[in-house]
Formats: C-alpha cells, sequence, structure tokens
C-alpha cells in the first residue's frame, strides 16, 4: 500500500515537474514563433513601396492564376456575402457560356465587359446563372437608379431631330408637355396610362459625370448592375467579338511560345538522330564489319551509342533539372520584374526577354553539351582507329 | 563543373541578379537617388551610376548564360584532352 502511494507521488512528481518544464519552455516557444514570424512581416510592413510591391505581387498572383490554368480571362466571381475570388474562366465556343474551372456559367451571348490587371484581361461576375457585369455597367446602372433627370430614352429621325421618349415613367397630366417630350402616339398623358406604356425608341442616353464635381470617382454596385442588365446592340456585340479575338490571340501566344520549346527540342534530337549515323559510318570501319552477320546499321549505331549512353543519360536528367529551374525561375521572375522600372526599361526588358527564352537557352545548353559529345567522340574513335 | 552544377549556378546567379535590379529600381532609384548632390565632385559619379549599374547587371546576366552554354561545350572536349593525355 505504502509502495502504491509511492509510486503514485513520485508520477505525480514527475507529471508535475514536466509540466512545470513544459509551461516555462511553451512562452519561449510561443515567443520564438512569434519573432520568426513579426519579420518578414515587419520587413513587407516597413520595406518602402510597399503597397506598390502588394500590388505588383496582385498583379503577378492574377497572372499566375491566368497563366497557370491556360485561362482566357480571369473572373473576378462575387458571392452572396460579398467575397470575390478570382477565377481562371473562358468563353465556351459552342455554348457561348462563361466557364469558370470551378464549374460557375455565366451566359456570354452579349458577350464579356473586360477590364484587366496588368496584362490579364479580367471579367467581373456576380455567383448567379446569369450575365455578367462590368464597373462600365455598374456606372451606367448607379446613374439610371439614382433618377430620371440622369438618362434619356431618346428617339431618333432621319433629319437628325431628337426626341424624348416617356418610357415607363408616371407623368403628372401635362407633365409631358413641360420638358418637350411626349409618349408615343398621342397617348393621353396620365399615371394609369403612362405607368403601361412601351413607346417604341431608338437609343438611351446616359450622363455619366459624377453628382459631386469635386469627387474623383463614384462607388458602384455591381449587383445592382446585375440586376439592369440590359441586352446590348449589336456594334457592341461586334466590340466584344473583337475583344475576344484579342484574347484569344494572347492565348495562342502563350501557346506558341511552348510549341516552339517542343518543337525546338524535337529538333534536338532529331539533329541527333540525324547525325548519329553518319557519325556511326565514319567511326565505324570496325564495328561496321558486316562480316559478323549483324546488320551493319544496328551494329554501327550500337558502337556510336554505346559511348554516348553516359552522356545521353546525363542529358536526359539535366533536361528534366532544367524544365524545374525553368519553372521556378519563371515563378520567382514574375514577382520581380514589375518591379524592374517601367516597361521599357532595359533591365525590365531585358528580364522579360530571359523569362520568354530561358527555357530554350537552357535546352540549347544541354544540347549543345550532346552534340559536342557526340562529335569528340567520333574523333577519338577515328583517331585510335 | 558539370551542366548540371553549371545550371543550378545559372539559376541562382539569375535570381541574384534579379534581385539586385530589384534593389536598384525600388531603393537606388525611388529613393537614395533624389539624395545625391547636383553639383559638386560626387555629382558625375553618381549620376554615371543611374546608367552603369543596369549595364553591369545585364553584362553579369548575359555572361552567366554564355558561360552556361559554353562551359557545358567545353566541359564535353575536355573529355577529348583528358583521353589523349590520360
Amino acid at each position: 500500500m505504502s509502495n502504491n502511494n509511492t509510486d503514485d507521488d513520485l508520477e505525480q512528481q514527475a507529471e508535475s515537474k514536466a509540466d512545470n518544464i513544459a509551461s516555462s519552455i511553451s512562452p519561449l516557444i510561443v515567443l520564438t514563433g512569434k519573432t520568426l514570424a513579426s519579420v518578414p512581416l515587419a520587413l513587407a510592413k516597413r520595406m518602402p513601396k510597399g503597397v506598390a510591391i502588394g500590388q505588383a505581387l496582385h498583379k503577378a498572383g492574377i497572372n499566375i492564376i491566368r497563366d497557370k490554368s491556360d485561362a482566357q480571362f480571369v473572373a473576378m466571381t462575387i458571392y452572396g456575402d460579398g467575397e470575390v475570388i478570382p477565377r481562371p474562366a473562358g468563353i465556351d465556343s459552342e455554348t457561348q457560356w462563361v466557364e469558370t474551372d470551378n464549374g460557375e456559367e455565366w451566359v456570354a451571348e452579349n458577350g464579356v465587359d473586360l477590364c484587366r490587371i496588368g496584362d490579364v484581361p479580367v471579367a467581373f461576375g456576380v455567383a448567379d446563372n446569369h450575365e455578367m457585369v462590368s464597373p462600365i455597367r455598374a456606372r451606367l446602372a448607379e446613374k439610371i437608379d439614382s433618377g430620371g433627370e440622369n438618362w434619356r430614352v431618346i428617339r431618333k429621325y432621319d433629319s437628325g431631330h431628337v426626341e424624348d421618349v416617356d418610357y415607363g415613367r408616371i407623368q403628372a397630366p401635362g407633365a409631358a408637355a413641360a420638358n418637350g417630350a411626349r409618349a408615343d402616339g398621342g397617348v393621353a398623358a396620365g399615371p394609369a396610362q403612362t405607368l403601361n406604356q412601351t413607346p417604341d425608341f431608338d437609343d438611351i442616353w446616359v450622363d455619366l459625370s459624377n453628382w459631386v464635381e469635386d469627387a474623383d470617382g463614384m462607388v458602384v454596385s455591381m449587383k445592382k448592375a446585375y440586376e439592369t442588365t440590359h441586352q446590348k446592340g449589336s456594334s457592341e456585340a461586334l466590340n466584344d467579338a473583337e475583344t475576344r479575338g484579342r484574347i484569344a490571340e494572347r492565348f495562342e501566344d502563350n501557346q506558341t511560345k511552348w510549341a516552339i520549346y517542343l518543337v525546338l527540342t524535337a529538333l534536338g534530337f532529331l539533329a541527333l538522330g540525324l547525325f548519329g549515323p553518319s557519325l556511326a559510318a565514319s567511326i565505324g570501319g570496325s564495328a561496321g564489319g558486316a562480316a559478323s552477320g549483324v546488320n551493319p546499321l544496328i551494329s554501327t549505331l550500337g558502337a556510336w551509342c554505346r559511348p554516348m549512353f553516359s552522356t545521353y543519360l546525363r542529358a536526359g536528367i539535366n533536361l528534366g533539372f532544367a524544365v524545374l529551374l525553368a519553372s521556378i525561375l519563371g515563378f520567382v521572375l514574375q514577382f520581380f520584374i514589375p518591379m524592374m522600372g517601367p516597361e521599357d526599361s532595359l533591365l525590365r526588358a531585358s528580364f522579360e526577354a530571359l523569362d520568354t527564352w530561358m527555357l530554350f537557352l537552357m535546352i540549347s545548353a544541354v544540347l549543345a553539351a550532346v552534340l559536342t559529345r557526340a562529335v569528340v567522340e567520333r574523333d577519338l574513335t577515328g583517331g585510335v582507329r | 563543373m558539370s551542366t548540371f552544377l553549371r545550371l543550378a549556378v545559372t539559376f541562382q546567379a539569375t535570381i541574384g541578379i534579379a534581385i539586385g535590379a530589384f534593389f536598384y529600381n525600388t531603393i537606388f532609384l525611388e529613393h537614395l537617388l533624389e539624395f545625391a548632390p547636383e553639383s559638386g565632385p560626387f555629382a558625375a559619379p553618381v549620376g554615371h551610376l543611374e546608367y552603369i549599374v543596369p549595364i553591369v547587371l545585364l553584362t553579369m546576366l548575359g555572361a552567366v548564360w554564355t558561360w552556361l552554354i559554353y562551359g557545358s561545350v567545353q566541359e564535353e572536349r575536355r573529355v577529348e584532352q583528358q583521353r589523349i593525355q590520360p
């Protein structure tokens, strides 16, 4: 019994000591963690041009979203709780719908109004199965919603004369005559009648100027824009088609770059394949000994390939390493290039060129080594022979 | 040095030069240059720095990438010398 008590006491003492040690160490661990975390945060906060760096990182992030997903543009998806999430998106050529990577869709029969973050086209869409919205449409919606004095429904005549049309407005008797506008066809003015009027009209003019002259901008509501989305005219739809064409062109450019890499790589190996037989032929009197009964082509190739095998192996590893390094370098440079000065500066332009061609240069280095080794092996074997 | 190591060195050097370009633009050009004297014995050297630094950085960048390709060729040619003169 006493032994049990002693054991329990010892166990309790051990636990107590362990707790004390842990409790004394834990603040140190927390402090260390906080210190380590605060260093990059403090650097980021105190770094000069922190806002510019943040903007550059934001641009780079959007660029990564577009590039890594091969999207036509980035859809800033607005959800019901107000959160906005950028998602890679594109227009389905058959359905003419905008689709994001997670399956959200919008009708885009009338095109998509694109804005731009850096070089990346972006569009805005409320998370709903309807047309997308844009800041311009949002501004239109705000002005239309702000009162009838900010927009006019008009009818144009061949003579150039423009006439206001009362479209869906409640008019007091005689009010139409006050501003010189009349409803369609001389229908008698009056609240009951004018409410249901849907007269023909040619255009809607909206005054987009700000209410407050000293203000620099105007806060707009995308939701309101979504609610007042209207069908666009054919000319605007054509402009959107042109914009989509430009996007597709940019998309193709990106693909072209990678296609060039692949073609050059294939050409490199093709060149090796073409050089191989000729090199083997120059090496290969001994290896090509047809007297052995072995196919001379296979034997000469075999003789040439044996010393080159390790070179091919190293080249394969180096090519994989080059692709990995080029990917990492491209990722890193995306953050630095926007902060290297204006676009036309020598530094920035050079790094942008390097960003485009670095994988090609790396592949060139590897292939140049392989070709040089092939020539060396030919010379050596020829010399021995 | 093998092509593998040469690729790694080129990678590191490129990032280093990119960081140098970043500091040159965001710190030197945008913040420090405005404190440089516009007259006196140091005015001209500081003015030249604005042009020399990018040229130096790009020269280093070009040298590193040239060394990557040329070094790979040289390394393979060295095999020939080693075999002829064992």
